[in-house]
Formats: structure tokens, sequence, C-alpha cells
């Protein structure tokens, strides 16, 4: 006892729950915090950097026209002469938030919802899953243009559309984690011991479907992201002169062959934040499974 | 007094093949600190019945159709759900047959321990803390304060199955009971396991309910016995009684077909048939089928459990009418 116990209490003081244990874990993970810092570099940039260029994002030059990298524009300007570098970091903001937001949505809603479904079983489940499918089956972007024709266009109304999509995935795959978990004795053992429904699902069966849940959501970011372009490419979703990352590599595969650094360098972006993001997550999940770890 | 007394006990699962009739009528009591072993195959309704006590049945499609659990002056079976949690883990723990499963395993081993101390309101987190850390040294877990802070993949299944055993009897229930609490154990740890329940119950002073199919382990451990077959109660009685004189066939059986009754290399015991589907309504003696001493009669009446000798209940015709 003594010495060693002390010990083993302050190690226990020091880390008590799966969040603690899990960043110590990510921290160790080099990849991961490459991911993470980059990511939070990139974060950092597109809110701070706009505010100090000389440019605004819908300035044009119309004489100048489509320029390669210089010393005045250091990543060339587009066929109306708008700075390219100030576009990009305008359209990262965008492209970052209808990400996150979107995909907060459906990580909410779905995890919240597939983890009902999927604890309650029987009829409830039954019920719930059909309404997911009915969702499932109605074409996306007649979802997206009901919404924005009765609503108006907003980019709240982008972040809600795509979210409200999205957690349809995440719904059924946390409804199957859990119809899986809920066999487990230990959720007996939890019934057994006097937890209501509601601790279990929240402290012992959402804890269990983070790892799944996680991965798949650094994969709806990037998704996500996309699908933005898509939508502005139809003119629904962010309006121009504003611009998205998704819409600068739309526009950058139009005339990639005359000014090839259109689509170079918003890609590069695009591509950098997405890899930063599946490595953050790669390392999230396993950082989060206490039995990935060796020691 | 007794600490429990199950009267007349039905459960039975409504499913889309017909009705499972998987607890016929059961009826025992538990005096405070006894141990009571219920025995019986698979499907004979043992732990149907100890899952009932406690409302575990998933219903639907289960429903505990009939019967009374008096405990702590009132009535398990007609509790609302939140006096049933209340009693849940504080009056009555319960440890379940798969060690490797039963413990979450995203959750620190401490806290798992920790959680019906905090759950059932008994204390702070500190205190909390000194009574697991004092739980998983009774139960033999060495370096117990610093192994609070492991998960349960870094425990092997003997060990993992000390920790359910803390975790149970960490709130001092009355009632402890055990599904099958040693069946996926090796030998070797069943027996520790098995003396760990005993000299727990014995420093507690708990009832033990112990649910096995596995009469060498009611041998060493239980008091009395009931042997159950097909949802039915078939036989109870002290546990020596039952090994000095079995008085039901089936009881017998079973008996036989022990590895130790054997000579090394001769062919084990079974016993022929099927036990029947609970699905179909049985008609006569449950056992009647199967049964080498069946005689007609055994199949046209069916025979309610009766005391044969003091203390020994059997639910067999020819037994009762002292034919056997």
């Amino acid at each position: 006892m003594g010495e060693g116990t002390r010990q083993s209490a302050a190690m226990i003081e020091k880390g008590t729950s799966l969040w603690r244990d899990a960043w110590r874990r990510l921290v160790r993970n080099r990849l991961a915090v490459a991911g993470g810092v980059t990511l939070a570099v990139v974060v950092l940039a597109v809110v701070v950097v706009p505010c100090l260029l000389p440019y605004s994002y819908a300035e044009q030059d119309l004489d100048l026209g489509a320029s390669s990298p210089s010393a005045r524009h250091w990543l060339g300007t587009d066929q109306l002469g708008r700075d390219l570098l100030t576009r990009i970091f305008y359209g990262g903001r965008i492209s970052l938030m209808v990400g996150v937001a979107a995909t907060a949505v459906s990580l909410v809603v779905g995890v919240t919802y597939g983890a009902v479904a999927g604890y309650a079983g029987g009829r409830a489940d039954a019920v719930m899953m059909r309404l997911v499918d009915i969702l499932y089956a109605l074409p996306f972007t007649i979802f997206v243009i009901i919404l924005m024709v009765f609503f108006g266009r907003s980019i709240v109304l982008l972040f809600l559309a795509i979210g409200a999509v999205q957690w349809l995935t995440m719904a059924r795959i946390v409804r199957g984690q859990v119809l899986s978990l809920k066999e487990k004795e230990f959720i007996e053992a939890a019934l057994a011991m006097g937890l209501t429904r509601r601790r279990i699902l929240m402290r012992h069966l959402i804890p269990n479907v983070l790892g799944p849940v996680i991965v798949y959501a650094t994969l709806t970011i990037p998704q996500v992201m996309l699908m933005e372009a898509f939508l502005s490419f139809l003119g629904l979703g962010v309006q121009p002169p504003m611009s998205s990352w998704g819409l600068l590599v739309k526009e950058g595969v139009e005339t990639m062959e005359e000014y090839p650094w259109l689509l170079v360098f918003p890609s590069a972006a695009l591509s950098a934040t997405l890899f930063s993001l599946n490595f953050l997550g790669d390392g999230l999940r396993d950082a989060l499974d206490p039995r990935a770890s060796k020691d | 007094m007794a600490l429990l007394t199950v009267d007349n006990l039905t459960t039975r699962f409504h499913t889309r093949e017909g009705v499972v009739r998987a607890v016929e009528g059961v009826s025992f009591d538990l005096k405070a600190g006894e141990t009571l072993g219920i025995v019986g195959e698979s499907g004979s309704g043992k732990s149907v019945t100890a899952y009932s006590l406690l409302g575990l049945i998933p219903a639907p499609p289960g429903r505990v159709e009939s019967g009374s659990a008096r405990f702590d002056d009132r009535d398990l079976l007609a509790c609302t759900p939140r006096a049933l949690r209340a009693i849940r883990g504080r009056r009555i723990s319960m440890i379940f047959q798969d060690p490797m499963t039963a413990l979450n395993p995203y959750m620190r081993v401490g806290g798992q321990v920790m959680e019906p101390l905090l759950l059932h309101g008994a204390g702070s987190r500190r205190e909390a803390r000194g009574r697991a850390i004092e739980a998983l040294e009774a139960v033999g877990i060495r370096d117990a304060a610093g192994r609070m802070s492991d998960y349960p993949h870094q425990f092997s299944g003997g060990m993992r199955q000390r920790v359910l055993i803390a975790m149970a009897v960490i709130t001092n229930p009355a009632l402890l009971i055990a599904d099958e609490p040693t069946t996926a154990l090796d030998v070797t740890v069943q027996a520790q396991i098995l003396d760990l329940l005993k000299r727990m119950q014995e420093a507690a002073g708990m009832a033990v309910i112990l649910i096995t199919h596995d009469l060498g382990v009611v041998a060493g451990t239980c008091g009395r016995l009931l042997v159950m077959y097909a949802g039915k109660v078939v036989e109870s009685a002290a546990t020596d009684a039952v090994f000095a004189n079995p008085r039901h066939p089936y009881t017998e059986a079973l008996m036989a077909s022990l590895p130790s009754a054997h000579e090394r290399g001769e062919a084990l015991y079974t016993i022929p048939g099927m036990p029947p589907d609970l699905i179909q309504p049985l008609s006569g003696c449950p056992f009647a089928p199967r049964c080498p001493h069946a005689v007609e009669r055994c199949r046209q009446e069916t025979p309610a459990l009766e005391e044969v000798a003091t203390g020994h209940a059997s639910a067999c015709l020819r037994v009762q009418a002292d034919e056997l």
C-alpha cells in the first residue's frame, strides 16, 4: 500500500474520464496531431486573414483579367481580375462553416435518433427506421430545392438542408451498433443494477458507438463540402460574388487548361483540410477505444 | 421469516409462433443468508424465474402472468418500474454468466464498481472510491487501488468475474442472484469463484440464488435445491437430501449423467429424448416422454409439487404414490 496506492490514486485523479484518456492517447499519435494542428491553422487563417488582406473577395479588375501568380496577386487572379488568395480565404470560411455545421446537425440528430431506435427496438424501431427509409428515398436535390423555395435562400438553411440529409446514414450506423451492443450482458447488468434506460443510453451505449461515429463524421465533412459545391453550382447554395472552396474548384476545373492556378490552389487548400480531417478522425477513433492502446 | 417468498410465478412469452410457457406456477421461499440452487437444463425456466423477479423480462414479448414475490414487505411483481430500480443493485444484485461481456469495455473498472454506490446515493465520490477499492480487495484483486483505473480488457475472465462480484456486493444487498456465474470459466477458476461467492455470502450474510445447469456446482455451495424442468419445479429439498435420495426421476437422471458417477472409460449416461416444446400445451407430467418409469397415468394427470418427506417435495405422481 502506501506509496503505490497514492501514486495510482494520483493517476486516477488525473484522468477519470474516457475523454482525458483519449486525449492522452491522441497526442501520442503524430499523424493525428499533425492533422489537428493543420486544421487549427486553417481555421484560424480563414477567420483572421481575410481582415488583413488588401483586396475584397468581390473587387474586380476587369482590365487585368486572369493573371498568373505575381508579386501583387500571390496566387493570381480569376477571369474577372479578383484576387484568388482573398477568395480562397473567404471561401474557406463558408466551406468550413457548412462542413462543421451540417456535420454537427447530422451528428446530434443521427446519433440520438439511431440510438433511441436501436435501444427501443420492436415497433418503435420499425417505425423510426421506415421514416429514415422514406427520407432516404426522396431525391436530395428536390428536397433541398423544396426547402429553398419555401424558406428562401440562406446559408443557415443550406446547413440545415445538408444536415437533414446526412443524419440518415448516421442514424443507420448508430442503430446497427446499438442493436448489437444492447445484447451484451453489460447492458443487462446495468439494468439489473437499477440504471434508468436513459442513463444506460447516455453512459453505456453512446460511448461505445463513438468510434465509428467519429470516423463517419470526419468523412461527412468533406462530403458536405462537395455537396455544398454542387448546390452552389445549381445556384441553390452560396451566391456570387461570395464563393466557397467547392465552387472555386468547380470553376477552376472549367478553365484548367488556360488558367491552371485557378484549379491548383483551391484544390490544394481543400485537399490539405480533408487530409487533416481524415488523419484526425483516424486518430480519434483509435484514441477513443481503450482496447487499442498498448499501455 | 422468509426474505423472499415467491408464489405461483408464471411467465410467458407471447411470440409469433405461439405462447411459450417459460415458467409455470413456480413457488419457493428463501430465508435471509440462505443459498438456494436452481438447477435445470437450458430452457427449463431457471433464468426466466430470476429475471422475472427483477422485472428484467424483455416485454413484449415476455409477460409475468401471475404470481407474487414478497420481498421487503412488497410484491416485486407488482412494483412500479421506479420502485424496482431502487431495489435493483441495492437490495437485490445480480451477476451474469459471461464476464467477458458483462463489463462496459469503454469504462474504467473503478468507475463501474462505484456505479451502484453512486447511483443509489450512498455517499460522495470519494467515499465510493474507498469502498470500491475495499470491495476489489475483498474479492482478491491485488493492487486494487492501482487497478481501479484499468479497463476491463486488461483483466482475465476470472478476474472480471471477481470484479462483477465486487460490483454486485458493494451495496450490501440482501439477495444476490448469480446466473450461471461459473459456466464461462475454466474449471480451476470455477472453484475459486464459487469459493469466493461463499465467503462473500458468509461475510455479508446475504442470501444467494445460484442458477446453474451443473449439479456439481450446487453440491458444494447450496443449502437447498430446486430442480426445474419445462418451466416447473419438479423437486425441492435440502441439497444433501437430494443427493442422498433424489425423489424425482428427472433429478435421478441428471445425477446419473454427472461424469463423476461413471467409471473412467465408461460411456456417459444421457437422458433420452428432448425437453418438451414449451409452445405446445402440456398434458400430464412434462418429463413423462423421457421417463423410464412413466406409466399411463403420468401422461394423463398433471402432477403438482407435493411434500413426500419432511422438507422434501417432488412433482412425480409415482413417487407421491410411493411406487418408486
